[in-house]
Protein backbone atom coordinates (compact mmCIF):
# COMPACT_ATOMS: atom_id res chain seq x y z
CA UNK A 1 0.00 0.00 0.00
CA UNK A 2 1.45 3.32 -1.01
CA UNK A 3 1.87 5.79 1.80
CA UNK A 4 0.22 9.12 1.12
CA UNK A 5 2.62 11.76 -0.07
CA UNK A 6 3.34 14.50 2.41
CA UNK A 7 2.97 17.80 0.58
CA UNK A 8 6.12 19.88 0.44
CA UNK A 9 6.18 22.78 2.85
CA UNK A 10 5.77 25.88 0.67
CA UNK A 11 5.05 28.37 3.39
CA UNK A 12 6.84 31.74 3.34
CA UNK A 13 8.73 30.74 6.49
CA UNK A 14 10.24 27.67 4.85
CA UNK A 15 11.15 29.76 1.78
CA UNK A 16 13.00 32.23 3.99
CA UNK A 17 14.76 29.42 5.85
CA UNK A 18 15.84 27.89 2.57
CA UNK A 19 17.12 31.27 1.34
CA UNK A 20 19.08 31.84 4.53
CA UNK A 21 20.55 28.34 4.35
CA UNK A 22 21.61 29.02 0.76
CA UNK A 23 23.13 32.39 1.72
CA UNK A 24 25.10 30.89 4.59
CA UNK A 25 26.22 28.03 2.37
CA UNK A 26 27.57 30.59 -0.10
CA UNK A 27 29.26 32.48 2.76
CA UNK A 28 30.92 29.27 3.90
CA UNK A 29 31.96 28.55 0.32
CA UNK A 30 33.44 32.04 -0.09
CA UNK A 31 35.31 31.72 3.20
CA UNK A 32 36.62 28.35 2.05
CA UNK A 33 37.78 29.82 -1.27
CA UNK A 34 39.49 32.69 0.61
CA UNK A 35 41.15 30.21 2.93
CA UNK A 36 42.33 28.03 0.03
CA UNK A 37 43.63 31.06 -1.86
CA UNK A 38 45.45 32.35 1.22
CA UNK A 39 46.95 28.97 1.99
CA UNK A 40 48.06 28.53 -1.62
CA UNK A 41 49.56 32.00 -1.60
CA UNK A 42 51.35 31.34 1.67
CA UNK A 43 52.68 28.08 0.31
CA UNK A 44 53.80 29.82 -2.91
CA UNK A 45 55.37 32.60 -0.81
CA UNK A 46 57.34 30.02 1.14
CA UNK A 47 58.35 28.35 -2.08
CA UNK A 48 59.22 31.68 -3.60
CA UNK A 49 61.17 32.60 -0.52
CA UNK A 50 63.15 29.38 -0.86
CA UNK A 51 63.79 30.15 -4.52
CA UNK A 52 64.88 33.71 -3.70
CA UNK A 53 67.18 32.45 -0.98
CA UNK A 54 68.59 29.84 -3.32
CA UNK A 55 69.14 32.42 -6.05
CA UNK A 56 70.82 34.82 -3.66
CA UNK A 57 72.95 31.95 -2.38
CA UNK A 58 73.84 31.10 -5.98
CA UNK A 59 74.85 34.67 -6.70
CA UNK A 60 76.76 34.77 -3.45
CA UNK A 61 78.46 31.46 -4.10
CA UNK A 62 79.41 32.53 -7.62
CA UNK A 63 80.79 35.78 -6.24
CA UNK A 64 82.72 33.96 -3.56
CA UNK A 65 84.04 31.58 -6.14
CA UNK A 66 85.25 34.50 -8.22
CA UNK A 67 86.82 36.11 -5.17
CA UNK A 68 88.70 32.99 -4.29
CA UNK A 69 89.74 32.59 -7.92
CA UNK A 70 91.02 36.13 -7.90
CA UNK A 71 92.86 35.38 -4.67
CA UNK A 72 94.32 32.29 -6.24
CA UNK A 73 95.51 34.33 -9.23
CA UNK A 74 97.00 36.93 -6.92
CA UNK A 75 98.72 34.26 -4.88
CA UNK A 76 99.99 32.65 -8.08
CA UNK A 77 101.44 35.91 -9.35
CA UNK A 78 103.05 36.55 -6.07
CA UNK A 79 104.47 33.06 -6.02
CA UNK A 80 105.71 33.33 -9.53
CA UNK A 81 107.39 36.59 -8.55
CA UNK A 82 108.68 35.60 -5.12
CA UNK A 83 108.75 31.82 -5.12
CA UNK A 84 107.42 32.07 -1.56
CA UNK A 85 106.14 28.80 -0.25
CA UNK A 86 103.56 30.87 1.58
CA UNK A 87 102.18 32.15 -1.67
CA UNK A 88 102.18 28.64 -3.11
CA UNK A 89 100.19 27.37 -0.19
CA UNK A 90 97.84 30.34 -0.39
CA UNK A 91 97.30 29.70 -4.08
CA UNK A 92 96.54 26.04 -3.55
CA UNK A 93 94.19 26.91 -0.71
CA UNK A 94 92.40 29.47 -2.81
CA UNK A 95 92.01 26.93 -5.59
CA UNK A 96 90.45 24.47 -3.14
CA UNK A 97 88.08 27.14 -1.93
CA UNK A 98 87.21 27.86 -5.52
CA UNK A 99 86.55 24.15 -6.04
CA UNK A 100 84.30 24.16 -3.06
CA UNK A 101 82.31 27.19 -4.22
CA UNK A 102 81.86 25.91 -7.79
CA UNK A 103 80.33 22.74 -6.30
CA UNK A 104 77.93 24.92 -4.34
CA UNK A 105 77.13 26.91 -7.49
CA UNK A 106 76.43 23.78 -9.44
CA UNK A 107 74.22 22.41 -6.69
CA UNK A 108 72.27 25.63 -6.46
CA UNK A 109 71.93 25.86 -10.27
CA UNK A 110 70.48 22.35 -10.67
CA UNK A 111 66.84 23.42 -10.65
CA UNK A 112 67.15 25.78 -13.62
CA UNK A 113 68.33 24.47 -16.98
CA UNK A 114 69.95 27.72 -18.12
CA UNK A 115 71.68 28.24 -14.83
CA UNK A 116 72.79 24.65 -14.81
CA UNK A 117 74.33 25.02 -18.31
CA UNK A 118 75.97 28.28 -17.35
CA UNK A 119 77.40 26.75 -14.20
CA UNK A 120 78.74 23.94 -16.35
CA UNK A 121 80.53 26.39 -18.59
CA UNK A 122 81.99 28.19 -15.60
CA UNK A 123 83.19 24.92 -14.18
CA UNK A 124 84.86 24.01 -17.43
CA UNK A 125 86.71 27.30 -17.61
CA UNK A 126 87.58 27.05 -13.96
CA UNK A 127 88.97 23.56 -14.37
CA UNK A 128 91.09 24.75 -17.23
CA UNK A 129 92.38 27.63 -15.18
CA UNK A 130 92.98 25.46 -12.18
CA UNK A 131 94.93 23.05 -14.29
CA UNK A 132 96.98 25.87 -15.75
CA UNK A 133 97.60 27.31 -12.31
CA UNK A 134 98.69 24.00 -10.88
CA UNK A 135 101.03 23.54 -13.82
CA UNK A 136 102.57 26.93 -13.15
CA UNK A 137 102.86 26.22 -9.47
CA UNK A 138 104.71 23.01 -10.14
CA UNK A 139 106.92 24.57 -12.76
CA UNK A 140 108.21 27.34 -10.48
CA UNK A 141 110.42 26.13 -7.67
CA UNK A 142 109.57 27.43 -4.28
CA UNK A 143 113.04 28.58 -3.46
CA UNK A 144 112.09 32.08 -2.53
CA UNK A 145 114.08 33.69 -5.28
CA UNK A 146 112.56 36.68 -7.01
CA UNK A 147 111.84 36.58 -10.70
CA UNK A 148 110.33 39.09 -13.02
CA UNK A 149 106.81 37.91 -13.79
CA UNK A 150 105.79 37.43 -17.43
CA UNK A 151 104.07 40.37 -19.14
CA UNK A 152 100.52 40.45 -20.07
CA UNK A 153 101.08 38.60 -23.35
CA UNK A 154 102.74 35.67 -21.58
CA UNK A 155 100.16 35.37 -18.85
CA UNK A 156 96.86 33.81 -19.92
CA UNK A 157 95.63 34.12 -16.34
CA UNK A 158 94.05 37.56 -16.69
CA UNK A 159 92.08 36.64 -19.82
CA UNK A 160 90.97 33.38 -18.20
CA UNK A 161 89.88 35.21 -15.09
CA UNK A 162 88.11 37.74 -17.25
CA UNK A 163 86.31 34.97 -19.16
CA UNK A 164 85.30 33.29 -15.97
CA UNK A 165 84.16 36.64 -14.50
CA UNK A 166 82.08 37.23 -17.63
CA UNK A 167 80.48 33.80 -17.32
CA UNK A 168 79.83 34.41 -13.65
CA UNK A 169 78.32 37.74 -14.63
CA UNK A 170 76.04 35.95 -17.07
CA UNK A 171 75.10 33.49 -14.37
CA UNK A 172 74.33 36.36 -12.03
CA UNK A 173 72.19 37.99 -14.75
CA UNK A 174 70.25 34.76 -15.23
CA UNK A 175 69.71 34.51 -11.50
CA UNK A 176 68.67 38.14 -11.20
CA UNK A 177 66.31 37.69 -14.15
CA UNK A 178 64.78 34.74 -12.40
CA UNK A 179 64.46 36.80 -9.21
CA UNK A 180 62.62 39.39 -11.24
CA UNK A 181 60.26 36.77 -12.59
CA UNK A 182 59.67 35.47 -9.07
CA UNK A 183 59.08 38.98 -7.77
CA UNK A 184 56.56 39.65 -10.52
CA UNK A 185 54.82 36.35 -9.91
CA UNK A 186 54.81 36.96 -6.17
CA UNK A 187 53.37 40.41 -6.66
CA UNK A 188 50.71 39.02 -8.95
CA UNK A 189 49.83 36.30 -6.46
CA UNK A 190 49.75 38.83 -3.63
CA UNK A 191 47.38 40.99 -5.67
CA UNK A 192 45.19 37.99 -6.46
CA UNK A 193 45.14 37.02 -2.82
CA UNK A 194 44.40 40.58 -1.78
CA UNK A 195 41.52 40.82 -4.24
CA UNK A 196 40.30 37.37 -3.25
CA UNK A 197 40.30 38.23 0.45
CA UNK A 198 38.79 41.68 0.09
CA UNK A 199 36.38 40.53 -2.57
CA UNK A 200 35.37 37.56 -0.48
CA UNK A 201 34.99 39.77 2.56
CA UNK A 202 32.86 42.22 0.60
CA UNK A 203 30.77 39.42 -0.86
CA UNK A 204 30.27 37.88 2.56
CA UNK A 205 29.27 41.23 4.02
CA UNK A 206 26.80 41.64 1.16
CA UNK A 207 25.51 38.10 1.63
CA UNK A 208 25.18 38.55 5.37
CA UNK A 209 23.47 41.86 4.72
CA UNK A 210 21.13 40.05 2.33
CA UNK A 211 20.48 37.38 4.92
CA UNK A 212 19.78 40.09 7.47
CA UNK A 213 17.36 41.69 5.02
CA UNK A 214 15.64 38.35 4.46
CA UNK A 215 15.37 37.81 8.21
CA UNK A 216 14.03 41.33 8.68
CA UNK A 217 11.51 40.80 5.91
CA UNK A 218 10.52 37.49 7.38
CA UNK A 219 10.06 39.04 10.83
CA UNK A 220 7.97 41.83 9.29
CA UNK A 221 5.89 39.28 7.39
CA UNK A 222 5.42 37.23 10.55
CA UNK A 223 4.36 40.36 12.43
CA UNK A 224 1.85 41.18 9.69
CA UNK A 225 0.52 37.65 9.76
CA UNK A 226 0.33 37.77 13.54
CA UNK A 227 -1.60 41.05 13.30
CA UNK A 228 -3.98 39.51 10.75
CA UNK A 229 -4.34 36.48 12.97
CA UNK A 230 -5.08 38.69 15.96
CA UNK A 231 -7.68 40.59 13.95
CA UNK A 232 -9.20 37.30 12.76
CA UNK A 233 -9.17 36.01 16.31
CA UNK A 234 -10.87 39.17 17.52
CA UNK A 235 -13.53 38.77 14.82
CA UNK A 236 -13.87 35.12 15.65
CA UNK A 237 -14.20 35.97 19.31
CA UNK A 238 -16.97 38.45 18.53
CA UNK A 239 -18.65 35.85 16.32
CA UNK A 240 -18.30 33.21 19.03
CA UNK A 241 -19.71 35.58 21.62
CA UNK A 242 -22.57 36.39 19.29
CA UNK A 243 -23.26 32.71 18.62
CA UNK A 244 -22.93 31.91 22.31
CA UNK A 245 -25.47 34.60 23.09
CA UNK A 246 -27.76 33.17 20.39
CA UNK A 247 -27.34 29.67 21.75
CA UNK A 248 -27.98 30.94 25.27
CA UNK A 249 -31.12 32.71 24.07
CA UNK A 250 -32.32 29.59 22.28
CA UNK A 251 -31.41 27.47 25.27
CA UNK A 252 -33.34 29.84 27.52
CA UNK A 253 -36.30 29.70 25.15
CA UNK A 254 -36.16 25.91 25.11
CA UNK A 255 -36.05 25.86 28.88
CA UNK A 256 -39.06 28.14 28.99
CA UNK A 257 -40.91 25.88 26.55
CA UNK A 258 -40.03 22.83 28.61
CA UNK A 259 -41.30 24.61 31.69
CA UNK A 260 -44.57 25.47 29.92
CA UNK A 261 -44.95 21.86 28.75
CA UNK A 262 -44.44 20.52 32.24
CA UNK A 263 -46.90 23.08 33.60
CA UNK A 264 -49.53 22.29 30.95
CA UNK A 265 -49.21 18.57 31.51
CA UNK A 266 -49.47 18.99 35.24
CA UNK A 267 -52.39 21.40 35.00
CA UNK A 268 -54.28 19.09 32.64
CA UNK A 269 -53.63 16.07 34.83
CA UNK A 270 -54.90 18.06 37.74
CA UNK A 271 -57.95 19.11 35.75
CA UNK A 272 -58.74 15.58 34.58
CA UNK A 273 -58.29 14.24 38.07
CA UNK A 274 -60.67 16.88 39.42
CA UNK A 275 -63.23 16.20 36.71
CA UNK A 276 -63.04 12.49 37.42
CA UNK A 277 -63.59 13.17 41.08
CA UNK A 278 -66.67 15.19 40.24
CA UNK A 279 -68.10 12.51 37.97
CA UNK A 280 -67.21 9.65 40.28
CA UNK A 281 -68.85 11.36 43.21
CA UNK A 282 -72.27 11.54 41.55
CA UNK A 283 -75.00 9.38 43.03
CA UNK A 284 -76.60 8.83 39.64
CA UNK A 285 -75.07 6.29 37.24
CA UNK A 286 -73.27 8.02 34.37
CA UNK A 287 -72.30 6.41 31.07
CA UNK A 288 -70.10 8.28 28.60
CA UNK A 289 -70.52 7.01 25.02
CA UNK A 290 -68.91 7.60 21.69
CA UNK A 291 -70.72 8.84 18.61
CA UNK A 292 -71.36 5.20 17.70
CA UNK A 293 -72.90 4.47 21.11
CA UNK A 294 -69.91 2.51 22.46
CA UNK A 295 -69.20 2.89 26.16
CA UNK A 296 -65.99 4.90 26.89
CA UNK A 297 -66.48 5.58 30.57
CA UNK A 298 -68.76 4.73 33.49
CA UNK A 299 -68.86 5.96 37.05
CA UNK A 300 -68.88 3.87 40.24
CA UNK A 301 -72.63 4.39 40.65
CA UNK A 302 -73.33 2.46 37.44
CA UNK A 303 -71.06 -0.38 38.46
CA UNK A 304 -72.85 -0.52 41.76
CA UNK A 305 -76.31 -0.63 40.08
CA UNK A 306 -75.33 -3.35 37.62
CA UNK A 307 -72.71 -5.38 39.47
CA UNK A 308 -70.57 -5.26 36.31
CA UNK A 309 -66.89 -4.28 36.15
CA UNK A 310 -65.54 -1.34 34.17
CA UNK A 311 -63.02 -3.20 31.94
CA UNK A 312 -65.78 -5.55 30.76
CA UNK A 313 -67.94 -2.61 29.68
CA UNK A 314 -65.31 -0.61 27.79
CA UNK A 315 -65.99 -0.33 24.08
CA UNK A 316 -69.20 -2.39 24.37
CA UNK A 317 -72.32 -0.93 22.76
CA UNK A 318 -74.49 0.83 25.35
CA UNK A 319 -77.46 -1.00 23.80
CA UNK A 320 -76.23 -4.24 25.37
CA UNK A 321 -76.91 -2.58 28.70
CA UNK A 322 -79.74 -0.25 28.00
CA UNK A 323 -82.77 -0.55 25.81
CA UNK A 324 -85.89 1.57 25.46
CA UNK A 325 -88.74 0.45 27.67
CA UNK A 326 -91.58 -1.18 25.80
CA UNK A 327 -94.20 1.36 24.95
CA UNK A 328 -91.76 4.28 25.02
CA UNK A 329 -92.41 6.91 22.42
CA UNK A 330 -90.66 6.96 19.09
CA UNK A 331 -89.88 3.27 18.94
CA UNK A 332 -91.56 2.87 15.55
CA UNK A 333 -88.92 5.20 14.06
CA UNK A 334 -85.98 3.17 15.33
CA UNK A 335 -83.81 3.09 18.40
CA UNK A 336 -84.34 6.46 20.09
CA UNK A 337 -80.76 6.61 21.37
CA UNK A 338 -79.31 6.08 17.92
CA UNK A 339 -81.68 8.61 16.40
CA UNK A 340 -81.01 11.22 19.07
CA UNK A 341 -77.23 10.84 18.74
CA UNK A 342 -77.32 10.99 14.96
CA UNK A 343 -79.52 14.10 15.11
CA UNK A 344 -77.64 15.66 18.02
CA UNK A 345 -80.75 15.86 20.20
CA UNK A 346 -81.10 15.50 23.93
CA UNK A 347 -83.38 13.03 25.60
CA UNK A 348 -84.80 13.74 29.03
CA UNK A 349 -86.42 11.25 31.40
CA UNK A 350 -86.75 8.65 28.66
CA UNK A 351 -87.99 5.33 30.00
CA UNK A 352 -85.52 2.51 29.56
CA UNK A 353 -84.51 -0.87 30.95
CA UNK A 354 -81.06 -1.41 32.50
CA UNK A 355 -79.66 -4.96 32.48
CA UNK A 356 -77.37 -6.05 35.27
CA UNK A 357 -74.73 -8.76 35.57
CA UNK A 358 -77.32 -11.40 36.33
CA UNK A 359 -79.38 -10.44 33.27
CA UNK A 360 -82.01 -8.87 35.42
CA UNK A 361 -83.60 -5.72 34.08
CA UNK A 362 -84.35 -2.66 36.04
CA UNK A 363 -86.60 0.15 34.89
CA UNK A 364 -84.85 3.52 34.74
CA UNK A 365 -85.22 6.88 33.12
CA UNK A 366 -82.34 8.22 31.13
CA UNK A 367 -81.16 11.65 30.09
CA UNK A 368 -78.94 11.82 27.03
CA UNK A 369 -76.82 14.92 26.35
CA UNK A 370 -74.76 14.89 23.13
CA UNK A 371 -71.25 16.20 23.56
CA UNK A 372 -70.23 18.72 20.92
CA UNK A 373 -66.95 20.00 19.61
CA UNK A 374 -68.02 23.04 17.69
CA UNK A 375 -70.78 21.84 15.38
CA UNK A 376 -69.83 18.21 15.52
CA UNK A 377 -71.26 15.63 17.88
CA UNK A 378 -68.28 13.70 19.23
CA UNK A 379 -70.01 11.63 21.92
CA UNK A 380 -72.63 11.72 24.60
CA UNK A 381 -73.33 11.45 28.30
CA UNK A 382 -76.20 9.26 29.63
CA UNK A 383 -77.37 9.86 33.18
CA UNK A 384 -79.71 7.31 34.72
CA UNK A 385 -82.25 7.71 37.47
CA UNK A 386 -84.76 5.59 39.22
CA UNK A 387 -87.82 5.20 37.16
CA UNK A 388 -90.75 7.23 38.42
CA UNK A 389 -94.12 5.69 37.82
CA UNK A 390 -95.93 7.18 34.89
CA UNK A 391 -92.89 9.03 33.64
CA UNK A 392 -92.70 9.25 29.83
CA UNK A 393 -90.57 11.42 27.63
CA UNK A 394 -91.79 12.90 24.42
CA UNK A 395 -89.28 13.39 21.73
CA UNK A 396 -87.90 16.97 22.15
CA UNK B 1 -34.77 44.92 45.95
CA UNK B 2 -36.61 42.36 43.85
CA UNK B 3 -40.41 42.26 43.72
CA UNK B 4 -41.70 39.72 46.20
CA UNK B 5 -44.42 37.21 45.26
CA UNK B 6 -46.21 34.87 47.70
CA UNK B 7 -47.30 31.55 46.13
CA UNK B 8 -49.90 29.41 47.89
CA UNK B 9 -50.71 25.90 46.55
CA UNK B 10 -50.92 22.55 48.27
CA UNK B 11 -49.17 20.71 45.36
CA UNK B 12 -45.38 20.89 45.55
CA UNK B 13 -44.71 20.45 41.84
CA UNK B 14 -47.13 23.24 40.94
CA UNK B 15 -45.53 25.58 43.48
CA UNK B 16 -42.04 24.76 42.13
CA UNK B 17 -42.99 25.39 38.51
CA UNK B 18 -44.69 28.70 39.18
CA UNK B 19 -41.79 29.82 41.43
CA UNK B 20 -39.28 28.88 38.70
CA UNK B 21 -41.27 30.81 36.07
CA UNK B 22 -41.28 33.94 38.23
CA UNK B 23 -37.63 33.56 39.36
CA UNK B 24 -36.47 33.27 35.74
CA UNK B 25 -37.99 36.67 35.17
CA UNK B 26 -36.27 38.29 38.11
CA UNK B 27 -38.86 37.97 40.89
CA UNK B 28 -38.28 36.82 44.43
CA UNK B 29 -40.73 34.06 45.45
CA UNK B 30 -41.94 32.60 48.73
CA UNK B 31 -43.81 29.27 48.28
CA UNK B 32 -46.14 27.83 50.94
CA UNK B 33 -48.61 24.94 51.01
CA UNK B 34 -51.14 25.95 53.67
CA UNK B 35 -53.16 28.95 54.76
CA UNK B 36 -51.34 29.05 58.11
CA UNK B 37 -47.96 29.23 56.42
CA UNK B 38 -49.24 31.92 54.06
CA UNK B 39 -50.38 34.17 56.92
CA UNK B 40 -47.06 33.67 58.69
CA UNK B 41 -45.06 34.48 55.54
CA UNK B 42 -47.15 37.61 54.84
CA UNK B 43 -46.51 38.88 58.38
CA UNK B 44 -42.74 38.24 58.21
CA UNK B 45 -42.15 39.50 54.70
CA UNK B 46 -45.12 41.33 53.18
CA UNK B 47 -45.44 40.36 49.51
CA UNK B 48 -45.98 42.69 46.56
CA UNK B 49 -48.35 40.18 44.89
CA UNK B 50 -50.17 36.98 45.94
CA UNK B 51 -50.95 33.94 43.74
CA UNK B 52 -53.29 31.50 45.48
CA UNK B 53 -55.05 28.22 44.70
CA UNK B 54 -58.72 27.72 45.57
CA UNK B 55 -58.52 24.30 47.22
CA UNK B 56 -55.94 24.19 49.95
CA UNK B 57 -55.17 21.40 52.32
CA UNK B 58 -56.29 23.17 55.48
CA UNK B 59 -58.82 25.70 54.25
CA UNK B 60 -60.63 27.43 51.44
CA UNK B 61 -58.47 29.73 49.31
CA UNK B 62 -61.09 32.46 49.27
CA UNK B 63 -61.07 32.65 53.08
CA UNK B 64 -57.29 32.98 53.00
CA UNK B 65 -57.45 35.68 50.35
CA UNK B 66 -59.90 37.67 52.46
CA UNK B 67 -57.49 37.58 55.40
CA UNK B 68 -54.51 38.46 53.24
CA UNK B 69 -56.42 41.38 51.76
CA UNK B 70 -56.68 42.82 55.26
CA UNK B 71 -53.08 42.00 56.16
CA UNK B 72 -51.47 43.22 52.92
CA UNK B 73 -54.03 45.51 51.30
CA UNK B 74 -51.64 46.94 48.66
CA UNK B 75 -50.75 43.51 47.20
CA UNK B 76 -52.84 42.37 44.19
CA UNK B 77 -54.30 38.83 44.49
CA UNK B 78 -54.51 36.30 41.63
CA UNK B 79 -56.73 33.22 42.02
CA UNK B 80 -55.03 30.40 40.05
CA UNK B 81 -57.11 27.24 40.24
CA UNK B 82 -57.89 24.00 38.44
CA UNK B 83 -61.51 24.21 39.51
CA UNK B 84 -63.10 25.54 36.39
CA UNK B 85 -65.22 28.56 37.00
CA UNK B 86 -66.87 30.76 34.44
CA UNK B 87 -64.31 33.51 34.17
CA UNK B 88 -66.92 36.27 33.88
CA UNK B 89 -68.86 34.91 36.85
CA UNK B 90 -65.64 34.51 38.85
CA UNK B 91 -64.44 38.00 38.18
CA UNK B 92 -67.82 39.56 38.82
CA UNK B 93 -68.70 37.74 42.02
CA UNK B 94 -65.17 37.79 43.37
CA UNK B 95 -64.29 41.28 42.22
CA UNK B 96 -63.94 42.58 45.75
CA UNK B 97 -61.67 39.75 46.81
CA UNK B 98 -59.38 39.01 43.87
CA UNK B 99 -57.63 41.14 41.26
CA UNK B 100 -57.62 38.40 38.57
CA UNK B 101 -58.81 34.83 37.99
CA UNK B 102 -56.75 32.41 35.91
CA UNK B 103 -57.58 28.73 35.28
CA UNK B 104 -54.65 26.37 35.80
CA UNK B 105 -54.04 25.27 32.23
CA UNK B 106 -53.20 28.96 31.47
CA UNK B 107 -49.62 29.26 30.17
CA UNK B 108 -47.09 30.33 32.75
CA UNK B 109 -46.02 33.22 30.53
CA UNK B 110 -49.61 34.49 30.68
CA UNK B 111 -49.60 34.17 34.49
CA UNK B 112 -46.41 36.23 34.66
CA UNK B 113 -47.83 38.71 32.16
CA UNK B 114 -50.91 39.17 34.34
CA UNK B 115 -48.69 39.65 37.40
CA UNK B 116 -46.70 42.32 35.52
CA UNK B 117 -49.92 44.08 34.57
CA UNK B 118 -51.18 44.11 38.13
CA UNK B 119 -47.84 45.35 39.41
CA UNK B 120 -47.87 48.09 36.80
CA UNK B 121 -44.59 46.95 35.20
CA UNK B 122 -43.54 46.42 31.58
CA UNK B 123 -40.66 44.14 32.59
CA UNK B 124 -40.24 42.06 35.73
CA UNK B 125 -37.40 42.33 38.15
CA UNK B 126 -35.97 44.72 40.66
CA UNK B 127 -37.98 47.51 42.18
Amino acid sequence: MNAPKVPADTSPESHTVRSIVIVFSIVVLVVAVMAVASVRNARRAVLSNDQVNRTHALIGAAGDMLTHLAAAEAALRSYLATGSPYDQTACRQALEDTEEHISVVQALAQEDADQRAQAGRIELLLRQRQEATRTLLEARPSDGTARTPAGPAGDPGISALSSIANEVGRLRSLALAQLGVWDTENYRQAQVTRWTVWGGLGLNIALLGGAGWLVRNDIAARRRRAAVLRADNAELKVEVEHRTAEVQTISHQLEEEKLEERWTTLALEHQVKYNNLVVNSLREPVIVITKLLNISRVNPALLHWTGLNAPGLMNQSVLTLLRPAPGATGLELGNPLELAMSEGRELHDYPALLQDRLQRVRPVVLTLVPLRDGDRVVGGVIILDESRPGTHSALT
Amino acid sequence: MKTHILLVDDETEIRDLIALAFSNRGYRCTSVATGREARQAARNDPPDLIVCDLQLEDEDGLVLLADLKEAVPHAPRILLTGVLLDPKVAETSLAGLISAYLPKPTRLSKVVEEANRLLGRSAPGAA
